[in-house]
């Protein structure tokens, strides 16, 4: 008992740190990012420009990935892309997790008429085919990546409500949250201060994964001519090119590789969000068999450890 | 206890408390009836006291802590608190309001496991609490803490700790202390050992008894275990099927009881002392469902001396026979049953 018990967030890192398929993913994930932001310096080609003399040229050391038929270099679009790409997922999955947390905190904790309310709402936006529903909106609106973030958040915050709503029931009948009520505190200090923080683990998942989910979005919609204006290039934008039978059959650098950006993050993405379930949440671990071999693999790569966290 | 308990103006009333909960059934969840968890509860506490409310599972005795409490509304009747200018109703208080009497009237729970936040550190706990409270000062709060942990012999320093990291014993020790901190007049224990081993049990008891003799304040003591709310209250109230029989003296004997379920209640106390032990009462039966509770007296249904007027009348608390102003009683019965 006397000794020193270390914080949550220390035994997730440590956690976290053990897990191979999510450290991967999180490498995966880093190393993309990274490489986004440092765009600029690292391809050398302002993706916008175009050059005349050099339209359509497969990979060389000179075009890392090729050129397109206006003489644009695919590396640094796919790099520009990433950027936005990764923008819209994150921004779009945080936009919709916090609408979602936030009604879903609300309707598990007062229950009763708002409850209902907000369920109905949810359900009336989840029976809509998703698709739909954003094409609905991108007409309305238009096109653009702040458009695309906020249709997406307004079309995604559904089952993070229902997550959020659903832990909330268990929560508030604890009896901590009886003595926050016994000793006076407001409603808005109860839900955000103290039930909220015992919902993050699931939030945090939902989070992750969402973005894979909207990064996908996002390239599908480009990729029909309905997200961002190709102006912008986006991963989905550039996959877009392969609309056109010859470039599927010839020119095959200039799909490939975005769709293997998309692939790489989405996996990686994935990756993590699998293992902070698995971190954060042992009666949540779903992939039981994964697990025991990434424990085993651990063991074989760096011998047995025992792990204490007791 | 130090000192003398003045009968005569209550701290806390409780008047004619009930609480339903409406029974739902059917396709379209309509009400098919109701349960009558309190069914007119008639309650006075007062300065200094620790009033003990035994009875068996389901009698209603955790409602009526919740009603005290006032963590849910009753259907019925008044709850009404002396703020220091006479009693003062406090269902549905504005926010000031119920700052304040929540400030005086404290609840502990059953379950020591759940009853802190698991992701908070106890001294956070309590430290919240003075703050919602409106104690701006650090210091001041800090100094308010210690006094609070070394009153429940806590050490300070363990207030950094994360609340798995306490036994239950402890655990309830520390939200005692939680409740001391912010020194109200009135606290509401549930059940608050019966979730613990024999000895902290013991040791927790204790411990509420010297703080109740230093601090003089008051408690309801809610419990099924008779031993135990004869040794913490001053006054024990009986309750069976959503009302309270009868309020008595903790020192009664069974033959000082004047409602035959207090008798047959305090007689099937195991004790040691066999020629002492005469009259008995065993009970027969079951107690009612409290959905389709007696329209008279609740223990009509099982008294050995039923009467017409039991199956038709509710009796109300009225003083006993042989009483001094602490022993009341709930029954038609003209004289006491088994007493001298």
């Amino acid at each position: 008992m006397t000794e020193k018990v270390p914080s949550t967030a220390r035994l997730l890192v440590r956690n976290f740190a053990g897990n191979l398929t999510g450290m991967f993913g999180l490498l995966v994930i880093f190393l993309i990012i990274t490489s986004a932001i440092f765009a600029e310096e690292i391809s050398g080609y302002n993706p916008n420009l175009m050059d005349g003399m050099s339209t359509s040229l497969s990979p060389s050391t000179d075009h890392l990935m090729g050129t397109d038929q206006l003489g644009r270099d695919v590396f640094s679009r796919v790099l520009y892309g990433g950027r936005n790409s990764i923008l819209i997922g994150i921004t779009a999955s945080f936009l919709g997790n916090l609408i979602g947390t936030v009604l879903g905190a609300i309707a598990g904790y007062l229950g009763g008429k708002i409850d209902t309310v907000l369920i109905r709402i949810s359900e009336l936006f989840m029976t809509f085919p998703q698709l739909v529903l954003v094409l609905i909106f991108v007409t309305i609106m238009g096109q653009g990546v702040n458009n695309v973030i906020i249709i997406f958040a307004l079309t995604g915050w559904m089952t993070t409500l229902r997550l959020v709503r659903s832990e909330f029931l268990s929560l508030r009948e604890e009896a901590f949250v009886e003595a926050d009520r016994a000793f006076g505190f407001s409603k808005k200090r109860i839900i955000f201060r103290h039930l909220l923080p015992n919902t993050m683990s699931p939030i945090v998942v939902a989070f992750t994964i969402n973005i894979a989910i909207y990064i996908i979005a996002e390239a599908g919609l480009s990729f029909l001519g309905l997200g961002v204006p190709v102006t912008t290039p986006t991963w989905g934008n550039l996959l877009s090119a392969a609309q056109a039978p010859v470039v599927v059959e010839q020119y095959w650098w200039l799909w490939v590789f975005p769709a293997v950006a998309i692939i790489a993050f989405v996996t990686g993405v994935n990756f993590v969000g699998d293992g902070l379930r698995d971190v954060l949440d042992p009666r949540q671990r779903t992939n039981a068999k994964n697990k025991t071999f990434a424990a085993t693999l651990r063991e074989k790569l760096f011998g047995s450890r025992k792990q204490t966290i007791e | 206890m130090s000192k003398e308990i003045v009968f005569t103006e209550p701290l806390y009333q409780a008047k004619g408390i009930k609480k339903y909960f409406p029974v739902t059934g059917g396709v379209l969840r309509r009400k098919i009836g109701e349960v009558k968890a309190l069914d007119g509860v008639d309650l006075d506490i007062y300065r200094g006291e620790t009033i003990s409310i035994i009875g068996e599972s389901g009698c209603g005795k955790t409602t009526l802590g919740r009603m005290l409490a006032v963590l849910q509304k009753p259907t019925g009747g008044e709850l009404s608190f002396d703020f220091g200018d006479g009693l003062k109703n406090v269902v549905g208080l504005n926010r000031t309001e119920e700052l304040a009497f929540r400030r005086r009237v404290q609840m502990i729970f059953q379950d020591p496991y759940t009853s802190f936040n698991p992701r908070q550190r106890v001294g956070a706990a309590i430290d919240e609490v003075l703050q919602v409270h409106g104690m701006k000062d650090p210091e001041e709060r800090f100094s308010r803490i210690k006094e609070s942990c070394e009153m429940v012999n806590m050490r300070v320093e363990y207030l950094q700790r994360y609340p798995h990291e306490f036994s239950g014993g402890q655990r309830q020790r520390l939200a005692i202390a939680r409740c001391l901190a912010i020194r109200p007049e009135l606290i509401i224990a549930d059940e608050i050992v019966s979730a613990l081993d024999v000895s902290i049990q013991a040791q927790i008891i204790n411990l509420l008894r010297q703080i109740q003799r230093e601090t003089g304040l008051s408690f309801v003591f809610i419990t099924h275990d008779v031993a135990v709310a004869r040794y913490v209250g001053h006054r024990i109230a009986v309750m069976y099927l959503g009302s309270v029989v009868e309020i008595l003296p903790a020192g009664a004997l069974p033959e000082n009881a004047e409602h035959p379920y207090t008798i047959a209640l305090l007689s099937a106390v195991p004790d040691m002392n066999l020629q002492g032990k005469k009259k008995e009462i065993v009970l027969q039966g079951e107690v009612p469902s409290p959905i389709d509770a007696p329209s008279g007296c609740a223990f009509s249904t099982r008294c050995p001396y039923v009467m017409d007027i039991c199956k038709t009348t509710r009796p109300v608390l009225r003083l006993a026979y042989e009483a001094d102003s602490s022993h009341q009683v709930a029954c038609h019965l003209e004289k006491p049953p088994i007493g001298a």
